[in-house]
């Protein structure tokens, strides 16, 4: 809360530190645009008891949720700057929890910035910015292996913001067709209560990423290095190839990453831990999606990807890392062994992997007219490993020019031990937003 | 004699081939500028902010009305959705045939289609700049009348792929170099979309007044979709490459 606290007052100091004077400078130029919407909606889940989560006792999920958001985006645009502010203020309720503490409700109110930036135009071909974003680019659906700062591109649930990150970021115009772009990740995310971290991990990252553009195409290469040694070259292409067929890559070769790996120790209490073992070092793996996307001559689009995730488990880690959350899962509630079974349920969780296995296909019906009153994304993900799979509808309905309802449902199909269904076999998300 | 006859042939002769083949190039440099001329009514200059309001009727269906701010320079577009309320800040992005949708809330821009509809009838591509002087080649098939006016009928076929429509039956203005009517047909020669145009809009270009799109109608002769764009608020203005940059719209 006080590092919330501290970083929202540096950044409203910095920004009144050089919007005064540019204010004062073209004050007549200012203009103020300014969107609100109210975000409202009840979730329920179904928590899988896997040896992921046995009992729902390690993660304690809630099976119902309803959730009250007041999100403006306000922007101040200037000849030459613009100010981007973006802050949250949310309402949360959760009850009905299965396991140890059943029928414990909980609630929760949250101030927080989830994005602010402000950016100057320093020549006009030269512009520089700095703050909090969401900095998301790339043609796919499923993940964005060019992006070496998100992991969550947002595609998974519209509704749910990802959280923005710190960046100082310089970007160059050479000419119509090029974009050179300089970013610096500077602080780690976190300011929402749930998500709030500490920083004993967070390392800085930079990345030159240069664009280019040409009549039915579009293309970038991204450089970019972890401090402490982890590098990538990354990059995607798109391509028009007709009035209806687009073709894209996104692909990324690592060397060195940060994820967890499972690594046996008959020595180990609990058979082993995982482990960053490729962390700074000059292992390579390739992270790569193909995919493309054709518009039918009822405007619907259907999207193909087939994604390699090099950098994902193969039979036998996957093998180890099953063995290991389940030892680790059956003494969470053992006497000296429950803090290390945590440690590693912890880190199956989230091993810093963008998915868990290496083949992955994903095949989405999308209507999306944007004057149309109904829109639907109909979105099946499968994991060619492991046979487990994933059905998603996000769904939205504008009932008038101010009111939408919406409704968002995934259903996880596959074993226990499988990736989709863990650690929920399903959600639903019913809701209104409303737009002032 | 024979000098004489020879000398006349060897002067005349290439006199001729050169009349030929500039007779030739002249029509074919009208029709162009035929093109041109009614591109540029339609939106394909330097720099332009102006409003668009879309309404779209079908047989049976409430009417729906989308409005938006377009910026447009050349080949590039920016749409900003004014109304509905609920599609404020929502953005559109055209690069030629590069186009992106960007809603606040998510980051990631959806890459779109050309052929992907706008609303009703009107497909992305429909509000794009008109450059059919660039993307199609010309025929002239005859002269005939529309919109009560004389017009050439021209045919024009697409030299790209990255084209909205493949073939088009367009009727331009034979006084004014307006363009009145147009049909879109599929590459099977297949009548999709039916275009009407109205110019009660000018702009001032190089201190001469000329014409501007005022109204388009477009209908979809299968679902009997009609979507009629009004063109408002027309500012003549260079726009800086920077507003068509993905990297730099602040979302």
């Amino acid at each position: 809360m006080q590092k919330r606290r501290r970083y929202l007052s540096s950044l409203l100091s910095l920004c009144s530190l050089i919007v005064q004077p540019l204010f004062s400078m073209s004050a007549e130029a200012l203009e103020m645009e300014m969107h609100t919407r109210q975000l409202t909606y009840l979730l329920w889940q179904q928590p899988e008891l896997s040896s992921q989560n046995p009992d729902n006792d390690f993660l304690g999920l809630y099976r119902s949720q309803a959730h009250a958001e007041l999100r403006p985006d306000i922007n101040f645009i200037g000849s030459r700057y613009q100010l981007m502010l973006k802050p949250r203020f949310s309402y949360d309720h959760w009850w009905h929890k299965s396991g140890v503490s059943e029928d414990d409700d909980k609630s929760q109110h949250d101030i927080y910035l989830n994005e602010g930036l402000f950016q100057l135009e320093l020549t006009p071909t030269l512009f520089t910015s700095y703050g909090r974003e969401n900095l998301q680019w790339g043609p796919s659906y499923l993940r964005t292996p060019s992006n070496p700062f998100f992991r969550d591109n947002g595609r998974d649930n519209p509704k749910k913001e990802v959280e923005g990150k710190e960046f100082l970021k310089f970007v160059y115009l050479p000419n119509d067709w090029m974009t050179v772009s300089v970013i610096s990740h500077l602080q780690q995310g976190g300011m929402r209560a749930e998500t709030s971290v500490t920083d004993t991990d967070f390392k800085h990252q930079h990345a030159l990423k240069l664009d280019m553009i040409g009549a039915d195409y579009n293309a970038s290469l991204v450089l970019s290095k972890q401090e402490g040694g982890n590098e990538t070259l990354a990059g995607f292409v798109q391509a028009t190839l007709n009035d209806a067929l687009l073709a894209y890559f996104d692909g990324a070769l690592k060397r060195g990453n940060h994820a967890l790996y499972p690594r046996l120790d008959s020595a180990h209490p609990l058979g082993g831990a995982f482990v960053p073992q490729y962390n700074n070092t000059t292992e390579q793996r390739f992270i790569g999606i193909a995919g493309a996307s054709y518009t039918l001559e009822n405007s619907a689009t259907l999207s193909l990807e087939y994604m390699y995730n090099g950098a994902g488990y193969n039979d036998t880690e996957a093998a180890n890392y099953y063995t290991l959350r389940q030892h680790a899962g059956d003494n969470l509630h053992h006497p000296t062994l429950g803090g290390l079974a945590r440690t590693n349920l912890g880190a199956a969780l989230d091993p810093g992997l963008a998915l868990l296995r290496r083949h992955y296909l994903l095949l989405q019906y999308a209507f999306n007219e944007m004057g149309n009153n109904l829109s639907y994304t109909l979105r099946w993900t499968a994991n060619l490993d492991d046979q487990s799979n994933k059905l998603t509808l996000i769904s939205e309905y504008a009932y008038n020019d101010h009111l939408q309802l919406f409704l968002i449902g995934g259903y996880n199909q596959g074993r226990s031990d499988s990736e989709f269904p863990s650690p929920l076999r399903s959600s639903l998300m019913l809701g209104l937003e409303y737009t002032f | 004699m024979f000098k004489m006859v020879s000398y006349k042939k060897l002067v005349m002769l290439p006199a001729l081939i050169v009349l030929f083949f500039t007779q030739a190039h002249a029509a074919e440099v009208d029709l162009k500028a035929l093109l041109e001329s009614a591109d540029r009514s339609r939106g394909n200059l330097q720099g332009l902010f102006w409003s668009v309001e879309t309404l779209t009727q079908q047989k049976g269906k409430a009417e729906q009305v989308l409005k938006f701010r377009l910026l447009t320079k050349n080949a590039n577009s920016l749409v900003r959705f004014t109304s509905p309320s609920r599609m404020r800040g929502q953005m559109m992005l055209m690069r030629d045939r590069n186009m992106w949708f960007i809603r606040p809330g998510l980051r990631k821009p959806v890459a779109i289609s050309p052929r992907q509809r706008l609303t009703g009838a009107a497909s992305n591509g429909d509000i794009a700049s008109t450059n059919y002087a660039g993307d199609y080649e010309a025929v002239l098939l005859a002269e005939e009348d529309a919109a009560g006016r004389p017009c050439y009928l021209l045919e024009l076929t697409a030299n790209n792929k990255g084209v909205t429509y493949d073939k088009i039956k367009y009727w331009i203005s034979k006084s004014d170099g307006l363009g009145q009517r147009a049909e879109y047909y599929t590459v099977s020669g297949k009548l999709f979309k039916k275009a009407s145009f109205e110019y009660t809009n000018s702009i001032e270009i190089d201190k001469h007044k000329i014409p501007f799109i005022s109204k388009m109608e477009i209908s979809d002769t299968l679902s009997e979709v009609k979507t009629t764009l009004s063109f408002t608020d027309i500012v003549i203005q260079d726009i800086a490459d920077s507003n068509f940059n993905l990297n730099l719209l602040v979302k």
